[in-house]
C-alpha cells in the first residue's frame, strides 16, 4: 500500500556533547532526523536552537523534519529555513489559525506539517490538512524525552490514515513519543508512515541496531 | 456518546459539519431554494454533505415546525449551529442537556448578528475572529467558550474569508468541546463594551455609486464578493463589481477609461480599476475582457 516506512531518530535523545559522532551512527540508516525546537514557554522544557541546525546541517545531508514547540512559531520560519532543516511542523494548539505560518513556509519552500497533542481531536487539524505535507499527532505530551507511549492515540492515526486515503492526499502520518519495537508495529498498522524514536534509538547501546530492530518490527513479515 | 443536532445552511457550516459527523444524529437545514441559473430549488451544501455522510436531515419550514422535530428528537446532548439562517427561540435552545452552541464569525461582542463578515470587510477591519457561543435568547449575545481572533488578508473577499473562519471555527469548536461537556469549563459572559451590530446586507447597500472613499469603495467590493456583488451603473446598465483595486491611472468624474486592464473609475479623485465584472445576465468575466467587449477604451459611469 503505502511505501517504506521512514525513520526519524529525535536528537532530543542524543549526547549533545557529540552530536557529530551521534549522527553519523544512524546517518546512513533512517531516512528522517526529527529535530525538536522548544521555547520553555510552550512546553515547559529547553532544547537547542538554530546555532546548533546550523551545525549539523554541515556533518549530515539527512531530510530534517523540525518540530517546533514554541508558543510563536511563526517568527522562527525564516530562521530554521535558513539553518536548513527541511520541514517545518507546528502546534496547532499553538496557531489555532495557522493560515500565516503555513504561508511563510511555503514561501522559504520547505515542508510544512501540523502537530497535535494526545488531548486534541484529530478534527482539530483536519479542516487545514489538505495542504500539509506531514500530519503529526503526538504519542506522549510534548516537552520531554522518554516518555511511555499512549495507546488511545492509534485510533487517532487510523482516522487520520482514512482521511488522507478517502482524499487520495500524499501527506506522511507521523507518530512522535515512546515508539519502540514493541508498539511498532501496531503504530504502522493503524496508519503512521513516519515514526520518530528518541530513546529507543540514541539512548539504545547500539543505535543502528535499534533501527534495525525497529525496521523489522514494522516489515511485512 | 454524545448525540449531537447540527444546524446549518451555507458552505461555512461544513468544515464543523464534517468534525463533529461522528456524533451527530440529525441535521437541520433550510428548506431547498431556488438555486443558479435554472432558478429550480435545489439542496444547499450542507444538506448535500449531510446525505454524503449518511446523515438524517430535516428541513422544517416555520418555527412550529423545528420546534416540532427537536422536540421528537429528544433526548439529545447538544445542539451546534453555523450559519443556519434562522433565530432559535428558547423552545429549541432549552432541550439540549449542554444547550447549543454556535460558531461565530467575528470577535463577539463585535459585529453581532447576520452579517458579520460582511461587516468586517465593509468597516475597514484589520482583525476579525471566530467566537464560539451558548446561545440564549439575545442576538448572538450568549456567554463565550473561546474566542480566536483572525487577521483581515489584504486581498481577500467575503467569500474566502468565510471559508478561512469557517475552518478556524470547526477546528476551535472541537478542541472546546472536550472540556465544555465535562464541566471543566464554564463559558464567560460577553464583555459589555465594543458592541455592534451585523444586520443583513440591504439592496441599497450594494451600490457603489456614491462611494467617494477609495477604501469604502473597495471594502464593499470585497464585503460583497463572490455573492451577492457590489452594484455600479456601467455604460446604462448594472454591473456586478467582483473585485477591483487601486490604480495609478485615472478618470473623470462620471466616466471609465481603459489603459490595457480593466475599466479605471473615478473614486472621490482616485483611480480604482475593476478588476473582476459581471454584466447583467451574464457570467463574472475579467475587465480586460470586458474593455475588449466594448470595443472602445471609455465610456460613462451611470
Amino acid at each position: 500500500m503505502r511505501g517504506e516506512v521512514k525513520i526519524a531518530p529525535s536528537l532530543l535523545a542524543a549526547d549533545f556533547s557529540r552530536l557529530e559522532e551521534e549522527i553519523e551512527k544512524v546517518e546512513r540508516h533512517v531516512e528522517w532526523l526529527h529535530l525538536d525546537v522548544m521555547d520553555g514557554h510552550f512546553v515547559p522544557n529547553v532544547s537547542f536552537g538554530l546555532p546548533v541546525i546550523e551545525s549539523i546541517r554541515k556533518v549530515t545531508d539527512l531530510y530534517f523534519d523540525c518540530h517546533v514547540m514554541t508558543t510563536n512559531p511563526g517568527d522562527l520560519v525564516t530562521e530554521l529555513a535558513k539553518a536548513g532543516v527541511d520541514l517545518i511542523s507546528v502546534h496547532i494548539e499553538a496557531v489555532p489559525d495557522p493560515h500565516h505560518v503555513k504561508e511563510a513556509v511555503r514561501d522559504t519552500g520547505r515542508g510544512f506539517g501540523l502537530v497535535i497533542n494526545p488531548r486534541t481531536p484529530f478534527a482539530a487539524i483536519a479542516p487545514f490538512a489538505e495542504d500539509c505535507d506531514l500530519i503529526v499527532l503526538m504519542s506522549v505530551e510534548p516537552g520531554f524525552g522518554g516518555q511511555q507511549f499512549i495507546p488511545e492515540v492509534l485510533s487517532k492515526v487510523q482516522e487520520a490514515r482514512e482521511w488522507v486515503e478517502v482524499r487520495g492526499l500524499p501527506a506522511d502520518i507521523q507518530v512522535d513519543g515512546g515508539v519502540t519495537p514493541d508498539n511498532a508495529r501496531l503504530v504502522v498498522d493503524a496508519g503512521a508512515s513516519v515514526l520518530v524514536a528518541g530513546s529507543a534509538i540514541f539512548g539504545a547501546e547500539d543505535p543502528p541496531l535499534a533501527v534495525a530492530e525497529l525496521r523489522r518490527a514494522v516489515s511485512s513479515e | 456518546m454524545t448525540r449531537i443536532v447540527f444546524f446549518g445552511t451555507p458552505r461555512e457550516a461544513l468544515p464543523a459539519l464534517e468534525a463533529l459527523s461522528d456524533r451527530v444524529t440529525l441535521v437541520i437545514t433550510q428548506p431547498d431554494r431556488p438555486r443558479g441559473r435554472s432558478g429550480t430549488a435545489s439542496p444547499g451544501p450542507v444538506k448535500q454533505r449531510a446525505h454524503h455522510l449518511g446523515l438524517p436531515v430535516a428541513q422544517p419550514e416555520s418555527g412550529a415546525q423545528l420546534e416540532e422535530v427537536i422536540a421528537s428528537h429528544a433526548p439529545f446532548d447538544l445542539g451546534v449551529v453555523v450559519a443556519y439562517g434562522r433565530i432559535l427561540r428558547p423552545a429549541v435552545l432549552d432541550v439540549p442537556h449542554h444547550g447549543v452552541l454556535n460558531i461565530h464569525f467575528s470577535l463577539l461582542p463585535r459585529w453581532r448578528g447576520a452579517a458579520p463578515v460582511a461587516r468586517a470587510l465593509m468597516a475597514g477591519d484589520a482583525v476579525t475572529g471566530v467566537t464560539i457561543i451558548r446561545l440564549d435568547e439575545g442576538l448572538d449575545t450568549g456567554p463565550v467558550l473561546t474566542a480566536q481572533a483572525v487577521d483581515i488578508l489584504p486581498e481577500e473577499n467575503a467569500g474566502d474569508l468565510a471559508e478561512r473562519l469557517s475552518r478556524i471555527g470547526a477546528s476551535l469548536l472541537t478542541r472546546a468541546l472536550p472540556g465544555y461537556l465535562s464541566g471543566d469549563v464554564e463559558p464567560t459572559a460577553q464583555s459589555g463594551e465594543g458592541v455592534t451590530v451585523a444586520p443583513k446586507i440591504e439592496a441599497p447597500e450594494r451600490s457603489l455609486d456614491h462611494d467617494h472613499d477609495p477604501m469604502i469603495f473597495l471594502g464593499r467590493v470585497r464585503a460583497l464578493a463572490p455573492t451577492p456583488g457590489a452594484a455600479l451603473r456601467l455604460d446604462g446598465s448594472t454591473h456586478k463589481v467582483l473585485e477591483a483595486r487601486l490604480s495609478t491611472q485615472s478618470a473623470g468624474p462620471g466616466e471609465w477609461r481603459a489603459y490595457g486592464g480593466g475599466p479605471v473609475v473615478d473614486v472621490g479623485g482616485t483611480g480604482v480599476e475593476l478588476t473582476i465584472l459581471q454584466p447583467p445576465g451574464k457570467r463574472p468575466q475579467r475587465g480586460e475582457d470586458w474593455v475588449r467587449g466594448r470595443h472602445r477604451a471609455s465610456g460613462a459611469v451611470r
